[in-house]
């Protein structure tokens, strides 16, 4: 069998167990281990235990369930009430002020935050309400709080960059700090989109009382529980003080003792602790089977072979990273945004090595990918998110119509984070210089 | 019948193993969570940071995962693609939901094999964790084999209603 065609023996297989409904970590180690039984032998079976083993048993992994965990916390909390409340103050008077507030409050959930349904569900509900009840146009409201939640998978801390960061072996700490200044550029594009938008048809947003600069600065009081948690997880992480796994420990205490103020019981925390393990206990399964899957493609000299095909075609390296981008693209379409990475990091990442472009660089353009995956149908998890919390009347089709500009602008973003890499680049520099 | 209805009771019995190993798991994550805090504040306070921290959180994390999984399977929230199974009648639905629990079982049976010889060698072998702690771990790796039984009973029940649905639809 030449290569080509033990890839498509080993990609195929995949592709119809995905399809027909297997569970992708199943489907994962199910197609690894008739490879590795096939081509390697029946006594390399026993990869399976070490690789589960050793996947699991990695303190890298750590951050991950401690980081949603404080995402949990956070959302209970009354922080994106507060948030938005305060945005809200200070930008009324902006055209689109309300949607452009509930953008930066969902950047900043972000920042305490790594999963993009939190923000979607802890800033949605009161954003939603104050914007009908001024008398928004839903779909500019509903597309405005989707697509800003979708940014607190960029904006550290971030699960997909700790899973990209597990995968491609890079530094998850670089990775987080790499996603900070491209998040602020994501959001103030979709600000400026929303302003743009309502200043050519002021319809879409009635303007609404600006406060008194009293108010203003009242609300800023209640800023000190978000200052605080970004403080102890970007703050320690940035300055060396400790690494991921330590800052999302800090995190996750410090952010139950601010859900303490309020009135939350303990069988409400035991329900989020369950939660999340089950969120840790399915990522895992992927993560093991995605392992096992790499080993198999590695095995057989996969992505070698893949990546000097792609670098012996006489194009520019753009148009590889472009068609790379495509394709995860439209997996993104049909996968969760865990398993998109930890599927097919294993087989780009030595394409995106050999052309000689940065890693985490292209882990920043990857994550941005995903968040337009996460605001397109059919899996587009931020959509149902945004339907739960709804007010009644709100159907799916509002919020994809709603949704629809504003991946538009996501593209824009991605573009131009992709054609100026010192946007995610400067700060782990500077980091790693001081 | 009443046969039927014992063997289900039985199984009603089995089947709260799930419930059970999904509290394991979450008690597991709220440990980990105190014992990377309390590392911290032992290494930047008093400057004396554990033997065992380090491995302790890295084994809660297999723990955490592995006791977790067989709920999810029950609970049905394994992140799988949906998109053909939806457009498909239901017949053909269900043969397709018992070739993935066919080949889920296949996973775990090697899984289950594959992962107690491991701990078994590490048992023979006397394989400790390098650090001062020295602890032996074959004990946590035991916790992969156990997860993977979990799992296997749960796609069997999964398999067993799922044949009863394909019959009654037969009829």
């Amino acid at each position: 069998m030449n290569e080509a065609s033990l890839a498509i023996a080993l990609i195929l297989p995949l592709l119809v167990l995905l399809a027909i409904g297997v569970p992708v970590a199943f489907s994962l180690a199910f197609v690894s281990l008739a490879g590795v039984y096939f081509l390697v032998g029946p006594q390399a079976l026993s990869v399976v235990g070490s690789i589960a083993w050793g996947g699991l048993a990695n303190f890298l992994l750590t951050p991950l369930p401690l980081f949603l965990l404080m995402g949990e916390f956070v959302t209970i909390g009354a922080i994106g009430r507060d948030l938005f409340e305060m945005a809200h103050r200070w930008l009324a008077r902006l055209p689109g002020g309300l949607a452009v507030a509930s953008t930066y409050a969902c950047a900043v959930f972000g920042a305490m935050c790594g999963v993009s349904i939190g923000a979607v569900a802890a800033i949605g509900p009161a954003a939603l309400e104050q914007m009908e009840s001024r008398g928004y146009d839903r779909k500019l409201s509903l597309g405005a709080i989707a697509s800003a939640g979708s940014m607190a998978m960029l904006i550290p801390p971030s699960a997909p960059f700790i899973l990209y960061g597990i995968v491609t072996e890079t530094s998850i700490g670089d990775l987080f700090i790499a996603g900070i200044i491209p998040g602020i550029v994501v959001a103030s594009c979709l600000a400026f989109f929303i302003v743009s938008r309502v200043l050519i048809n002021r319809k879409l947003a009635p303007p609404v009382p600006g406060y008194t600069w009293g108010e203003k600065f009242a609300a800023l009081k209640a800023a000190w529980a978000p200052l605080l948690l970004i403080l102890a997880v970007l703050g320690t992480i940035y300055s060396g003080i400790a690494t991921p796994s330590e800052s999302a420990a800090i995190g996750v205490v410090a952010a139950f003792l601010v859900s303490l103020r309020r009135k939350f019981d303990l069988k409400q925390a035991g329900h989020i602790l369950k939660d999340v393990a089950l969120t840790t206990g399915m990522i895992g399964m992927i993560l093991v089977g995605a392992m096992m899957y790499g080993y198999l493609l590695n095995s057989q000299q996969i992505p070698q072979f893949i990546s000097s095909v792609a670098t012996s075609l006489e194009v520019s390296p753009w148009i590889i990273l472009f068609t790379i981008q495509f394709i995860l693209m439209i997996l993104g379409c049909f996968l969760d945004v865990g398993s998109c990475i930890m599927i097919t990091m294993p087989i780009f990442v030595p394409i995106i090595q050999q052309l000689g472009f940065d890693l985490i660089w292209f882990g920043v353009t990857v994550i941005i990918n995903m968040e337009i995956a996460v605001v397109t149908p059919p899996v587009g998890l931020n959509l149902y998110v945004l339907l739960g919390v709804s007010p009644s009347g709100v159907t799916l089709k509002d919020i994809i119509f709603g949704v629809l500009p504003y991946i538009g602008v996501l593209f824009c973003a991605l573009a131009i984070i992709m054609i100026f890499p010192q946007i995610s680049l400067w700060l782990p520099g500077l980091m790693h210089a001081g | 019948m009443s046969l039927l209805k014992k063997a289900t009771s039985v199984w009603n019995v089995i089947d709260r193993i799930h419930s059970v190993g999904i509290i394991l798991s979450a008690a597991t994550l709220a440990f980990m969570a105190l014992l990377i805090f309390y590392e911290v504040f032992m290494r930047y306070v008093f400057k004396s940071p554990s033997d065992w921290g380090l491995d302790l959180s890295e084994f809660s994390m297999v723990m955490c995962v592995f006791f977790a999984a067989s709920y999810v399977l029950v609970r049905k929230r394994h992140v799988r693609v949906e998109i053909l199974l939806f457009r498909m009648p239901p017949k053909a639905k269900l043969i397709l939901e018992i070739v993935s629990s066919v080949i889920m079982f296949l996973f775990f049976i090697i899984l289950i094999w594959k992962s107690s010889e491991m701990a078994l060698r590490s048992y023979t072998m006397d394989w400790r964790t390098p650090d001062l702690a020295s602890l032996q771990i074959w004990i946590p790796q035991m916790i992969i084999p156990l997860g993977g039984i979990m799992l296997a009973l749960a796609v069997i029940g999964q398999l067993g209603s799922q044949i009863q649905a394909l019959r009654s639809a037969g009829k």
